[in-house]
């Protein structure tokens, strides 16, 4: 098509469409200034619909470095600790006793915390089972001692099987956030087209720019019957859809 | 009427959906360049043009007459020559000012229209 540059404002729409091209192809053919052999085909990556896609992996990969040297640290204290409490625990079952009333005399503490602590002692006994090959996640309290007890049969984590443990987490977390995003394009969708499935098409123009359903029909009810409309600059025909739709018009 | 074919292809497919194909004219052309001289019989005109969506952000202010890439004023002179009545979409963030420096244009047309009566 023949789209002319008519005016003196082309050159500053030229050189700001050159950044920011959401325009259609038709309107950069007459464009000779950009037009260099070395920059035949360049168009910047701001505004292109891909270009979205690329920024959340890369973010989502920093996520991941900065969980995993944390989980990491958690795993390397945890284990150390833990073997630690069953060599004591093994050889002092009877001085268990023993052990509570020095924490209890340094630091006064409530009746609820002195339950939890004894019953946390119960669990170290019952530790005293398990085999060596078996690990233990563990977490501790300021008072330093356990407060809860997760089990986990798996071997000495290495490079591999780290990795696949955190992102399991982390890959739950992406899905939910995908689904959150399909809602949404899903909603945005029937906004312009209420039978968007049955067949429609679209371009990333077409969905950006068109206006919403309710709105063409609020035009529509303020046409006259039986008139002749002329819709230029139609695009994908989302207003001329609702004017038509109604038994009165022509064309 | 569309300028370029893939979206006439697409408002083809789109019409069929909703079953309103037959009371509909396609015309492939530019909307200021065709009608050169030609009047058709037209009762209203409605007009969505291309708001690049770049520059619209909802603090900053739109400027007509920098960011269409066919003018307003060759839009709605096409417009005009055709009949008088005009639907026309304008955004949300908009200077009333340069609003009404078009219609002013239109205003004194329209004064002349009815001192002719009036005579």
């Amino acid at each position: 098509m023949n789209n002319k540059a008519s005016t003196g404002n082309s050159k500053a729409q030229s050189i700001l469409k050159y950044f920011f091209p959401c325009c259609t192809e038709s309107s950069f053919e007459n464009d000779d200034i950009f037009t260099d052999n070395k920059q035949k085909s360049h168009t910047p990556l701001l505004f292109d619909y891909s270009v979205d896609q690329t920024v959340d992996r890369d973010k989502s990969k920093f996520m991941i470095r900065k969980r995993s040297e944390k989980l990491s640290l958690l795993f390397k204290k945890n284990i150390c600790n833990c073997q630690s409490i069953k060599e004591k625990y093994k050889k002092e079952e009877k001085t268990n006793n023993y052990k509570l009333e020095k924490i209890n005399e340094n630091k006064k503490i409530s009746a609820e915390k002195k339950a939890k602590l004894a019953e946390n002692f119960r669990l170290l006994n019952s530790l005293c089972k398990y085999k060596k090959n078996e690990i233990f996640f563990l977490k501790y309290n300021l008072h330093g001692i356990l407060c809860k007890l997760t089990y986990q049969n798996f071997k000495f984590p290495t490079l591999k099987t780290k990795r696949q443990a955190q992102t399991k987490s982390l890959i739950k977390l992406d899905e939910k956030f995908e689904e959150g995003k399909k809602k949404k394009e899903f909603d945005e969708k029937k906004n312009l087209f209420s039978l968007f499935h049955q067949g429609i098409r679209l371009d990333s123009d077409g969905f950006e720019k068109t206006l919403a359903e309710k709105i063409c029909q609020y035009f529509a009810k303020k046409i006259m019957k039986n008139s002749v409309v002329l819709d230029g600059f139609c695009g994908i025909g989302a207003a001329s859809i609702q004017v038509f739709r109604k038994k009165n018009n022509k064309n | 009427m569309e300028k370029d074919e893939k979206k006439l292809n697409m408002a083809a497919n789109n019409f069929n959906v909703y079953k309103v194909k037959s009371k509909i004219d396609l015309m492939h052309y530019h909307f200021v360049e065709s009608f050169m001289g030609l009047k058709p019989v037209v009762d209203l005109v409605f007009l969505y043009p291309n708001y690049d969506s770049f520059n619209i952000t909802q603090n900053d202010k739109f400027c007509l007459f920098s960011n269409i890439f066919p003018d307003i004023k060759k839009i709605l002179d096409a417009a005009m020559s055709i009949t008088e009545n005009i639907i026309l979409i304008l955004p949300k963030t908009l200077e009333i000012e340069e609003l009404a420096l078009l219609l002013s244009d239109f205003f004194e047309s329209y004064q002349r229209f009815e001192k002719k009566k009036k005579k």
